[in-house]
């Protein structure tokens, strides 16, 4: 297998134990990145880290398969994202089944800018998954339209559509203030 | 307007430090998962573990139903307080939250501040209940508004810690701090007026 250069490195997945350097090289460039966006869409450290592994895993184990290996961080964020979808519909399953075991009690008051921003990050997580994904691509990660398209796969249209509502849905989260 | 706080939410919620270690068993995984793919090709052969993800998620399989483990600052000394590093790690695993770990980066007064003010991505998700333990996260409380801790029979006493008051009495931020790369330290405490953000006071165990 011919080498890549991913990221500026020289990749050669292939390779015998030689490659193991370079392969942990890979990861350590890439990882991070994969682990904040993960953060933004589950709103977790621990889920966040575990969904990370696991699309790093799935992109490394496609490496072969890439066209074009500059495209690994592309691919990687795509992966993140699956990995998230999935994610939330075996939450969905597991939440039929889970007791509820904290007894939620409001905090006292809080200063208006944290609670602004609890009341924010609350909406972020009820958002259904597309929509939180869209917006993590634009806002987060600065992605165009197209690119986020790309990564959803879906239209551009779609995507001006899922970020639209998912806006919204925070706007009406701050009491249509802002 | 809302897009910007909508950037600086999310820009937040991604900031805090990102522990990206190159670890075996993934690649292992990796490896395996190549096999399966048809490739045959073994990618490598070294074995090297992740840090705070996966060795959270083991500590949580290990521990079931929360039973003690041998995780990162476990069994230390008594500290102040008289809760033991142990007895965090246990807390976390029960409730499902991050252990420490050896490989936390160390912790600044900024970054500590920045917990607890809450902003970070495991307060401004706001999924934490007040009085809930939670390593690198905040607990909000008063004493009007203590702690709220389940009545699904889980035993509270152990983590003392939780219910513990901003040392002058006036409501503030409680936060518990883990800093397992600064031995014998594992943990402290830091209390930050949540009106005005005002740093209190700090206390290490």
């Amino acid at each position: 297998m011919e080498p890549g250069i991913i990221g500026g490195m020289e990749i050669d997945l292939a390779g015998e134990p030689a490659a193991s350097g370079r392969m942990a090289d890979l990861y350590v460039a890439h990882l991070p990145a994969a682990i904040r966006l993960a953060r933004v869409l589950t709103g977790s450290v621990d889920d966040a880290e575990d969904l990370a592994q696991e699309a790093f895993i799935r992109a490394v184990g496609r490496f072969a398969d890439l066209r074009n290996r500059e495209m690994f961080p592309v691919y990687l964020r795509r992966a993140v994202i699956n990995a998230s979808k999935m994610r939330a519909r075996r939450r969905i399953v597991a939440g039929r089944h889970e007791p509820l075991v904290w007894s939620r009690r409001e905090p006292a008051t809080l200063s208006p800018e944290i609670e602004e921003r609890d009341r924010l990050s609350r909406a972020l997580m009820t958002l259904p998954e597309r929509q939180r994904a869209a917006l993590a691509l634009r806002f987060y990660c600065d992605l165009s339209e197209a690119e986020t398209a790309e990564i959803l796969g879906c239209r551009r249209g779609t995507v001006k559509s899922l970020v639209s509502r998912g806006v919204e849905a925070m706007r009406t989260a701050l009491g249509g203030t802002s | 307007m809302i897009e910007a706080k909508i950037r600086d939410l999310l820009a937040d919620i991604a900031s805090a430090p990102v522990v990206a270690q190159p670890s075996p068993a993934v690649l292992r995984r990796a490896r395996r998962r190549r096999i399966r793919n048809g490739s045959g090709i073994i990618l490598l052969s070294v074995a090297i573990v992740f840090g705070a993800g996966l060795g959270a998620g083991v500590v949580r399989r290990a521990l079931g139903d929360g039973a003690a483990a041998p995780v990162s600052g476990g069994g230390g000394a008594p500290t102040m307080t008289s809760v033991t590093p142990g007895q965090i790690a246990e807390a976390c695993c029960r409730y499902g939250l991050r252990a420490p770990s050896t490989n936390d980066p160390p912790l600044s007064k900024e970054r500590a501040e920045q917990i607890a003010l809450g902003r970070t991505s495991t307060i401004v998700g706001g999924s934490f209940p007040p009085g809930t333990i939670v390593l690198e996260s905040v607990l909000a409380s008063t004493p009007e508004n203590p702690p709220a801790w389940s009545s699904a029979g889980v035993p509270v006493d152990d983590f003392w810690i939780v219910s513990m008051w901003p040392p002058n009495g006036e409501f503030g931020r409680c936060g518990v701090i883990c800093n397992p790369s600064d031995p014998p330290f594992s943990f402290g405490l830091i209390f930050v007026d949540a009106r005005t953000g005002t740093w209190l006071s700090t206390a290490r165990g």
